[in-house]
């Protein structure tokens, strides 16, 4: 059995599942409240705009400066973790199904992993496709422009200002809306699902949740979850994320996951995993 | 045979690697709030010492501003108050799902009977999973003991987010030690009635994660709905969002009517639900 033909099994068994209906609501709560900003304002949101509000994020939280309530990024949160949450079973459950009998058959414990790690990037692909399907309808339904121009009024008033009125390329737009999330989520499903060689599926999760709220309150470029956040991007705010070393550095986890991942696959004990 | 069986179950919950994983976690997700406050108790103290202008009061990094349950704006605040559900869970809300998995679920049964299996099972993962939460709350008040000033908040103080409508704002100002011995017993409820939402679940997933998961998703999506509903409709002056409730000063007034309602539905829900999947159900 050859890498493709594994792929292809679990392209089929494991992509279009039944909790994949719970995508359109989730992205559905950050797209409501865009629009609900924007009829205040007097504005109409284009289809970047909204992918750009679900991807917003917020400035850092800096604990010594504010004794103030912080704002916490809760719908931006709900979205990535939505994404992590939907994928953590699945490589799970194959094993404990038919991924002993395949692994067997096909002879080749990496190969195995590997098709694992390619459906992992096309879940979270399809995610992202839902989402975007869903901020078109969003578009759509309240006569809005289904393009990548992202009006500059209605980035400011999204954006609280902190664009400074600027316009945005539709490739930056695409770019911060749509690229760098997909990159940022993908690398840390990654992670997880390599991270549950070694331990529970649930602190894999735990730790994908603390990785994004530690991206709440600094902005290193270094803590993945600031990718995924447009308010951070070096292309709106001065002193911000540069894009180029965010995404080289999303594809270098994503890489060394496969890699790790598959070594440490072939050396784990698969007879005793269940949970 | 009910005192017999919940006195197995207990032990089980307590005696067993998970709850003692979740208490380190929540333990050094604790330790992070007290160092960030370390932190800042330094720098205040620092810049009170060097100044003659302005009041050397303490009250701005009191210890009952800067515990874990009450200040919000810590790392450590937000991300236990975040995790909460998944800390509650750990411990002991898979034993549903495992033994019945596992086969030995039927084993009990045919010696206990269902309910009695049911009582002792529900109030076992209610105690841990409110152990869970409270203990390392009640920890972060004592080390913060050490490191911020005790010092008695007043109500004129910004930095005291507890105003008048919250949950025993009255005892906050006037006694606050006992204020967040309460406090720990409310969160020890919260994370009781979180880990018993896995029992209802326990029959409807094949893997223990997706079963520990359940309160942390089910609440987490209702957080968001209020939110919504909190910022659309007129309810903003208080806090609906159970995720956030188990907090002693969140965003919006939580007074006590609204705390326990809640809690008595997610009782009644959780008791319920589970009373009908694990004793009238048939054994699947």
């Amino acid at each position: 059995m050859n890498l493709t033909k594994l792929i292809r099994h679990d392209l089929q068994c494991g992509l279009f599942r039944l909790r994949c209906l719970l995508v359109p609501p989730l992205a559905a709560l950050p797209c409501l409240l865009c629009l609900r900003i924007t009829d205040s304002a007097g504005c109409k949101s284009s289809w970047a705009g909204y992918m750009m509000y679900c991807f917003m994020g917020i400035e850092p939280i800096s604990v010594q400066d504010t004794m103030e309530k912080a704002q916490f990024p809760i719908l931006w949160l709900i979205l990535i973790i939505g994404c992590l949450y939907l994928h953590l079973d699945y490589p799970l459950n194959d094993l404990s199904l038919t991924g002993q009998q395949i692994i067997v058959r096909s002879g080749n414990r990496r190969n195995w992993y590997l098709a694992k790690c390619v459906w992992n990037l096309c879940a979270c692909g399809l995610y992202f496709l839902m989402v975007s399907l869903t901020a078109s309808l969003f578009t759509v339904l309240t006569g809005g422009d289904l393009s990548l121009n992202c009006d500059a009024a209605a980035l400011k008033v999204l954006y609280l200002g902190e664009t400074g009125g600027k316009t945005l390329p539709p490739l930056t737009a695409l770019l911060l809306s749509l690229i760098l999330p997909y990159l940022t989520v993908s690398a840390i499903s990654l992670l997880q699902m390599t991270l549950c060689l070694i331990m529970k599926p649930i602190f894999c999760f735990l730790i994908g949740i603390i990785l994004l709220l530690l991206s709440v309150y600094w902005d290193s470029p270094l803590i993945l979850g600031n990718g995924a956040m447009g308010i951070r991007s070096s292309l709106l705010i001065s002193g911000g994320v540069a894009p180029g070393p965010a995404a080289e550095e999303c594809c270098l986890i994503i890489i060394l996951c496969m890699a790790i991942g598959s070594w440490m696959f072939k050396r784990s004990d698969i007879l005793g995993a269940r949970d | 045979m009910m005192l017999r069986c919940l006195k197995t179950e207990l032990r089980k919950a307590f005696q067993n690697k998970m709850f003692f994983c979740s208490l380190l976690v929540g333990s050094l997700i604790s330790i992070t709030d007290v160092a960030q406050n370390a932190v800042l108790v330094r720098r205040m103290t620092r810049i009170l010492e060097n100044s003659s202008e302005i009041s050397k009061s303490a009250e701005g990094f009191s210890l009952f501003v800067r515990w874990i349950a009450v200040n919000g704006v810590t790392l450590g605040s937000n991300l236990f108050y975040f995790v909460w559900p998944i800390l509650a869970a750990i411990p002991y809300g898979w034993s549903w799902a495992e033994e019945r998995k596992s086969g030995l679920y039927a084993q009990i049964v045919s010696r206990v009977g269902r309910r009695t299996y049911f009582f002792s099972k529900y109030w076992a993962v209610f105690i841990s999973g409110g152990a869970a939460v409270s203990v390392p709350v009640l920890a972060n008040l004592l080390i913060n003991a050490l490191v911020c000033p005790y010092c008695v908040p007043t109500v004129l103080m910004a930095a005291t987010p507890i105003t008048n409508g919250y949950f025993l704002s009255e005892l906050y100002y006037s006694a606050p030690w006992i204020f967040g011995l309460l406090w720990c017993g409310v969160d020890f409820l919260w994370g009781g009635v979180a880990a018993c939402m896995c029992l209802p679940a326990g029959t409807r997933f094949r893997h223990q994660v997706m079963v520990l998961l359940v309160p942390f998703v089910s609440l987490i999506l209702l957080d968001a709905v209020c939110s919504m509903a909190m910022s659309i409709g007129s309810l903003d002056h208080l806090e609906l969002s159970p995720l956030r409730l188990a907090l002693a000063a969140p965003a919006s007034a939580n007074p006590g009517w609204l705390l326990f309602s809640l809690l008595g539905i997610f009782f009644s829900v959780t008791f319920l639900g589970g009373y009908w999947e694990v004793v009238k159900h048939e054994l699947n």
